[in-house]
């Protein structure tokens, strides 16, 4: 909203013989002193008021509940009049709560001389992590009769939504193109937090699980049906991980999800992992119930779905899942409501809530000891996390899209910063070999570029993505020794194209998520 | 009455094999679809039969059986990790021993041992795979039938 001034434009005549107007003086002189025959003089304007003031007040960055330093509106009188309030200045508007008026000299018992100004100061004490907006109204005599400044603050402004992470070997020292973030956990609406770091980020799956050795809070445990609720993750590679739903609010950045559900692995005196036919353990697989085992404090899902398991849950027991535990024993599937599963934390913040962005650079041939990049959260919802020209695929619903490959389609592809290489193709298709003993899994030979283009469930097909693949021994070699993060990283992984975090490298990485609108899109999607 | 008892509980568990496995006949698919109360459709292919059995939350199981009568393939997906131990059959300890891998690599596992291919990728509510014996492959059936 613009200042509103009063039009003060005057026409000048000549008018003979007159020589002072109220608002100035006009001199024959200008007219040429020829005297020639002028129309009559047209009567001077009243006197009036007139209000100049800012259209708006922005306040920057101030943390949640904190009151900013004061700021001052100042209203000046450039009309022709004093200027006389009807009411003292006043907030109205959604957020005028937490603004507030601490002086003024602007008030019905103050007139305004012309030329002279008064004055109104403002606090604002953001109760929400969101952007909040309010009005300050004045009342007077001037012409229109009122007057606004918008007033504008919060988190949002700071642009608070910027988590540093960090490719690095990790709490157990072996990590390879694995992303690790801190993330703060508090009791339930209190102050009593703990920031635990080395949590790794993942982008294929969804909810905040932590190592309970690294978690000194005593959070509240989560029930259903009044008893003890446990949680089972199972991954690709046969790993598995169990323990209690605990209750916390999660912190990152300016960001806060509250009251979330959290898993919490390896907690002592929970009930045992469940085994056998409808239990968590994986035959033959690896229990990830320490740090060593898991490479990390923990790991946040911030996947393209809003819920770990989503609807099938909610109506189907599924072992592997979410448990019943009576008197924390004999734990048997139960299903589950929505909001009492693990929750992508991202949807569940007041804003930015639409997604991630993962931004990392580039590494250079041989990978890095480590990498600084970051976790960004929303998707065009500032300054920092716009597409730019990242092509948008949404997936289908299990979180899939469609890679082609020299003419061969793979629908069950997709984009997971929770693997860290590469995985595609085999042997035969990609004319690489695989590793043997220690290093099976990767690729050792190099090989490329391939170029692979994407196609989302909604159709829409990108420029090709372009990717080489360095031999693992070489890169693992110890010429590059202590290195842990690789853009060139690979494996076999035939029936579909993984893009793991070697992916991430030198390219910004989208995540949306299911139900969230970004435009005029709806996730789920992923978008490069 | 004990001679008849027996037998009663060996067919028991003679159809307590759940899921077919790996080199097991073509008869132990019906145990699959009885354990998964699922749905399964018959599909004559060229050089194999290819049974696939749908079940409620999203699971399915593809059993593909050679003309000798034979599970030569398996193929899954499903929102949660199938059991492999019993998918794989006495193909199981062989994968097992070949997928010990180091804590590094975090992704999906790919195993070439012999003759048995198993691969076990995705993501949460996205656990597919497949596993083939190449000994047992008919003729002509190319594995990239396999998915």
């Amino acid at each position: 909203m613009s200042a509103r001034r009063r039009p003060q434009s005057r026409v000048m005549r000549c008018i003979p013989g007159v020589v002072a107007l109220a608002a100035g003086v006009f001199t024959l002189a200008a007219c040429g002193g020829s005297g020639q025959s002028a129309a009559p003089p047209p009567p001077p304007p009243p006197p009036a008021p007139v209000v100049s003031l800012p259209a708006s007040l922005p306040f920057g960055p101030i943390t949640e509940g904190v009151t900013s330093a004061p700021m001052t509106v100042t209203l000046t009188n450039t009309g022709t009049a004093s200027l006389t309030f009807s009411r003292n200045p006043s907030l109205s508007g959604a957020n005028a709560g937490d603004f507030a008026i601490t002086g003024a000299t602007c008030s019905t018992a103050n007139q305004v001389a012309v030329n002279a100004a008064c004055t109104v100061t403002l606090t604002f004490t953001p109760s929400t992590m969101s952007m909040e907006n309010a009005s300050l109204n004045y009342a007077d005599n001037a012409s229109p009769s009122t007057q606004i400044v918008a007033l504008s603050g919060g988190a949002a402004s700071a642009a608070n939504n910027v988590v540093p992470i960090s490719v690095n070997p990790g709490p157990a020292n072996e990590n390879v193109d694995v992303a690790l973030a801190s993330v703060t956990i508090c009791v339930p609406g209190t102050a009593n937090c703990q920031t635990i770091d080395n949590i790794a980020v993942d982008t294929g799956s969804s909810g905040l699980r932590i190592l309970a050795s690294q978690l000194t809070l005593a959070l509240p445990q989560a029930t259903v049906g009044g008893n003890p609720l446990g949680n089972c993750v199972q991954f690709v590679d046969m790993s598995y991980a169990w323990g209690p739903v605990q209750t916390g609010d999660i912190v990152m950045a300016g960001e806060k999800a509250s009251s979330q559900p959290i898993q919490v692995i390896g907690a002592n005196g929970f009930a045992a992992v469940p085994s056998g036919a409808n239990g968590c353990v994986v035959a033959g697989g690896t229990d990830l119930d320490s740090v060593l085992a898991f490479g990390s404090n923990g790991i946040i899902g911030v996947g393209p779905f809003r819920q770990d398991c989503g609807p099938a849950c909610v109506n189907q027991a599924f072992p592997g899942t979410y448990y019943s535990c009576p008197n924390n024993t004999n734990c048997t599937p139960t299903t589950i409501a929505l909001l009492s599963q693990l929750q992508n934390p991202v949807w569940m913040f007041p804003q930015d809530n639409n997604g991630v962005l993962i931004s990392l650079p580039s590494v250079a041939a041989g990978g890095a000891m480590s990498v600084s990049g970051s976790m960004i959260f929303g998707i065009g919802t500032q300054a920092n996390n716009v597409l730019g020209t990242a092509t948008v695929y949404t997936t289908d619903d299990i979180g899939n899209f469609t890679a082609t490959y020299k003419g061969i389609a793979y629908p069950q592809s997709f984009v997971d910063s929770g693997s860290n290489g590469l995985f595609f193709l085999d042997t035969a298709q990609s004319g690489l070999t695989d590793c043997n003993g220690q290093l099976a899994g990767f690729y050792c030979s190099s090989g490329g570029p391939f170029s692979v283009t994407n196609k989302g469930a909604n159709g829409v097909s990108g420029p090709a993505v372009m990717f080489s693949i360095v031999n693992a021994q070489t890169l693992f070699s110890n010429n590059n020794s202590g290195n842990s993060a690789f853009s060139n990283l690979g494996g076999s992984f035939p029936g579909a194209f993984d893009y793991g975090l070697a992916f991430f490298f030198g390219r910004n990485v989208f995540t949306g998520i299911e139900g969230q609108q970004t435009g005029n899109v709806t996730g789920p999607f992923f978008a490069f | 009455m004990t001679i008849r008892w027996g037998i009663l509980l060996s067919l028991l568990f003679a159809a307590a094999p759940l899921w077919a496995a790996l080199g097991d006949p073509e008869q132990s698919v019906e145990a699959d679809r009885v354990r998964l109360a699922g749905q399964l459709k018959r599909t004559v292919m060229q050089g194999y039969t290819l049974h696939e059995i749908t079940a409620p939350g999203g699971r399915r199981v593809q059993e593909y059986v050679s003309p000798a009568g034979t599970v030569f393939a398996v193929a899954w997906e499903g929102p949660t990790m199938p059991d492999l131990s019993q998918l794989l059959g006495s193909y199981f300890s062989l994968f097992q021993t070949a997928s010990a891998s180091p804590h590094r690599r975090h992704g999906p596992l790919y195993v070439q041992s012999g003759a048995l291919v198993v691969t076990s990728g995705g993501h949460m509510r996205d656990f597919h795979g497949f596993a083939y014996v190449t000994d047992l492959m008919p003729a002509g059936v190319s594995k990239d039938a396999i998915r």
